[in-house]
């Protein structure tokens, strides 16, 4: 239970803070530019700001480990949700894949620039059924004469519009593989920015591959069995939960902030129980699901034959505290944070993607209930 | 590993007891004893006063394990009044000659203890406590009456807070060890309750009561501070076991789940019943965060870690009635029943929001230190 931050995690955490607060505003407004090559240099701005931090380092390079690492990725999640998303949704889930599955030819190309930040990742799942651990994809990379082609059609897809690399879940020879592929505009059919509910500016973008060639050196797999699947899906959880913590965090301190500067019958609102108490009760919730996501971060690297179930029960737990958290911050700001831009109000939408993201919060338990009546 | 020790111990020796003492809301003294052979109650005190040294982690393991072993809740719950609550008060701020007198017996379950805070009128708010030690020479002379006296009926001994200045709030309280049979000293009739029905509770009442000088506990005017010193126990070791009770259930609803068939199929096939056991483990898993925090901060010598410890006890208090209320709709008719022990638990762990300060009053801590 030694969850305190470290020396090393907090000088991290202020250099984030440092390097990314003076220039927000003008980043978040260049990535959610119509001009995807304005995005893509902005993405890079900011992503050279992360690295320069020590953050890419400390969590992509292995330097961090399991809740210090939580830790990390708490404050920038709390800086900009959806920096954050492109940073560990985009490159850190595509440096967990090659770093775990990689050939050498992806390593000695492709990782290195991913972890530095220096190039854009992104990793391509979900389709429109959106359950992919049930149904077969319906991506796929066929053969054509001597060379492989890749067909897909992704949606909800980090940073596709902007990266470099991308690796595209797909079905090859009736099995589980992914095809890394380097973006040439003129085979991707679409690749649009899709518009969301929250994490602005949105990260998401659909992507359209038809008869894309793959190379041989690019294909990872195939797999004999969905587990590289679900390992991906445990680190895209893991990245979601990074993700509700700052979120939980950032609506909380706009809502304590403002009780305590707000006055309202010659006291300040904090002083009031009945906003006293839901303070009392979101910090609650903020504490817990920290302790719970340190904790998950935690016993993944001890191989633990609990740590499924209890990355899910992060996965729930933190997302649903998430909304609940924000929920209670636009209360207690009233029409500030029922007020667009506002900490709170963008932090109720920003949750909601957590909930349902990665395993959705339904699945989770599900897996959590099949879990137990295989233990018991 | 040692909690699979004490699961199994108490597997064997004590849970099979705890439903009928449940039922007649009877003390099992015998199920205390044998706590005290295996070296429960006095795990955490040095092996000189009778215990085995453990550190706080490894104590709150030990009462978890007893919840996850089928014990009720009544029973730890004397469990943690007698140990942390009197005994380590004892431990942490008596002489030399009250812990050798009162500590191998303590932790052998020779003896039983309690502590005498809430009065009447007084609980969250110590410092409105009334009881009275005036000092007459080499004696005080207590009066006043606590309540809600978890094992006051039963207990050998009792660490018990009173003003020895009136006027002054905190700085006016001290601690006193009184014996059981001293005059002056009686206990009320049991108090019968929705849950925890084997622990006994009752008034302590004080009535010209002389205690001896070297029955006080510290310097006077150190009550206080002793009395917030045993909330990171409350916090963290008397929670513990309501969490391992909570894992109990959960393997009883599991079992349930498999064997009871509706339309042609076991119900654990239904969707909504693994949300049903998947929300009572995501309960515990968050809850078994808290508390194992507080005991590791403990064991690394940080005191009065009020914050924390107030967010572990609101959030085990309330956040548990949800899935307690689960894990018996999911046994349906069958859950309201004593025989399926799923409504024990219900009731027992209905106090975890009032017991040691309501929901509320933790709310208020935490409010003040935001």
């Amino acid at each position: 239970m030694d969850f305190d931050l470290g020396k090393e995690e907090i000088q991290i955490r202020q250099r984030l803070h440092e390097l990314i607060d003076p220039n927000l505003d003008e980043w978040l407004s260049g990535l959610g530019s119509a001009d995807l090559d304005h995005r893509r240099r902005t993405l890079l701005s900011a992503f050279e700001a992360v690295a320069s931090s020590g953050y890419t380092e400390f969590v992509f390079e292995g330097k961090g480990r399991g809740a210090a690492v939580m830790a990390v990725r708490e404050e920038l999640a709390f800086i900009s949700p959806s920096l954050y998303l492109s940073v560990e949704g985009g490159n850190g889930l595509l440096v967990q894949l090659l770093g775990t599955l990689r050939t050498d030819m992806q390593e000695n190309r492709v990782l290195p620039s991913l972890m530095s930040c220096k190039a854009v990742g992104s990793v391509a799942l979900v389709e429109d059924h959106g359950n992919i651990e049930d149904n077969p994809f319906g991506a796929s990379i066929e053969e054509q004469g001597n060379s492989l082609c890749l067909s897909a059609e992704k949606n909800m897809v980090v940073n596709a519009g902007v990266a470099d690399w991308i690796a595209v879940a797909a079905t090859y020879e009736g099995r589980l593989a992914f095809a890394l592929i380097s973006p040439d505009p003129e085979n991707l059919e679409i690749c649009n920015p899709i518009a969301a509910l929250g994490l602005e500016p949105s990260p998401f973008y659909q992507l359209c591959l038809n008869k894309f060639p793959v190379s041989l050196g690019e294909l990872i797999g195939p797999f004999e069995t969905s587990e590289p699947l679900s390992r991906v899906r445990m680190w895209e959880d893991q990245v979601l939960v990074g993700a509700s913590l700052g979120i939980m965090r950032r609506a909380y301190e706009a809502a304590r902030d403002h009780s305590k500067a707000h006055r309202c019958g010659g006291k300040p609102l904090v002083a009031y129980q009945e906003v006293g108490f839901k303070l009392a009760e979101m910090l609650t919730l903020i504490h817990t699901a920290q302790l719970l996501a340190y904790r998950a971060a935690w016993i993944i690297e001890t191989g633990d034959r609990e740590a499924e179930i209890l990355v899910h029960s992060a996965k729930v737990f933190c997302a649903e505290s998430a909304e609940s958290v924000a929920s209670g911050a636009i209360q207690i700001l009233g029409q500030m944070g029922y007020s667009s831009r506002n900490p709170a109000e963008q932090a109720y939408r920003d949750a909601k993607f957590i909930q349902l993201g990665g395993t959705s919060t339904e699945r989770s338990r599900i897996k959590i209930g099949d879990k137990l009546l295989e233990a018991i | 590993m040692f909690k699979e020790q004490v699961i199994k111990f108490a597997s064997k020796e004590i849970a099979p007891r705890c439903a009928q003492h449940d039922l007649e809301g009877t003390f099992d003294f015998q199920s205390f004893r044998k706590l005290g052979e295996f070296g429960i109650l006095g795990l955490h005190f040095p092996e000189e006063l009778g215990g085995s040294g453990a550190d706080v982690v490894t104590t709150v393991l030990a009462g978890e394990a007893l919840g996850e072993a089928g014990v009720d809740g009544g029973l730890t719950l004397a469990y943690g009044a007698h140990t942390f609550l009197c005994a380590d008060t004892i431990l942490s701020h008596g002489s030399e000659a009250q812990k050798k007198k009162y500590l191998p017996k303590l932790a052998s379950g020779e003896m039983i203890g309690c502590m005498g805070l809430t009065e009447p009128g007084a609980g969250s708010d110590v410092a409105s406590i009334s009881t009275r030690a005036e000092r007459k020479g080499d004696y005080y002379v207590l009066n006043g009456t606590k309540m809600f006296i978890t094992n006051g009926p039963l207990a050998d001994v009792a660490v018990v807070y009173a003003k020895t200045e009136k006027d002054l709030k905190r700085a006016g309280i001290s601690a006193f060890v009184v014996e059981k049979g001293t005059p002056g000293f009686s206990a009320g009739k049991n108090l019968i309750k929705m849950g925890v029905r084997t622990s006994h509770t009752s008034e302590l009442i004080f009535d010209n009561c002389k205690i001896p000088v070297e029955n006080r506990l510290g310097n006077e005017g150190d009550g206080w501070i002793m009395a917030l010193q045993t909330v990171e126990w409350d916090r963290s070791a008397l929670l513990a076991p309501f969490i391992g009770g909570m894992t109990y259930v959960l393997r009883k609803c599991v079992r349930y789940a498999k064997e009871r068939y509706q339309f042609g199929r076991p119900i654990a096939e239904f969707q909504a019943i693994k949300h049903k056991l998947a929300d009572i483990k995501i309960f515990i898993e968050a809850a078994r965060s808290l508390c194992y925090r507080i005991a590791w901060c403990k064991d690394q010598g940080r005191p009065l870690n009020h914050l924390e410890a107030a967010m572990a006890k609101l959030f085990v208090g309330d956040w548990s009635l949800a899935p307690a209320n689960d894990a018996m709709m999911l046994h349906g008719g069958y859950g309201y029943c004593h025989e399926y022990e799923v409504e024990r638990y219900f009731r027992d762990s209905r106090l975890a929001p009032i017991g040691g300060g309501t929901s509320d009053i933790q709310k208020r801590i935490i409010q003040k230190l935001l």
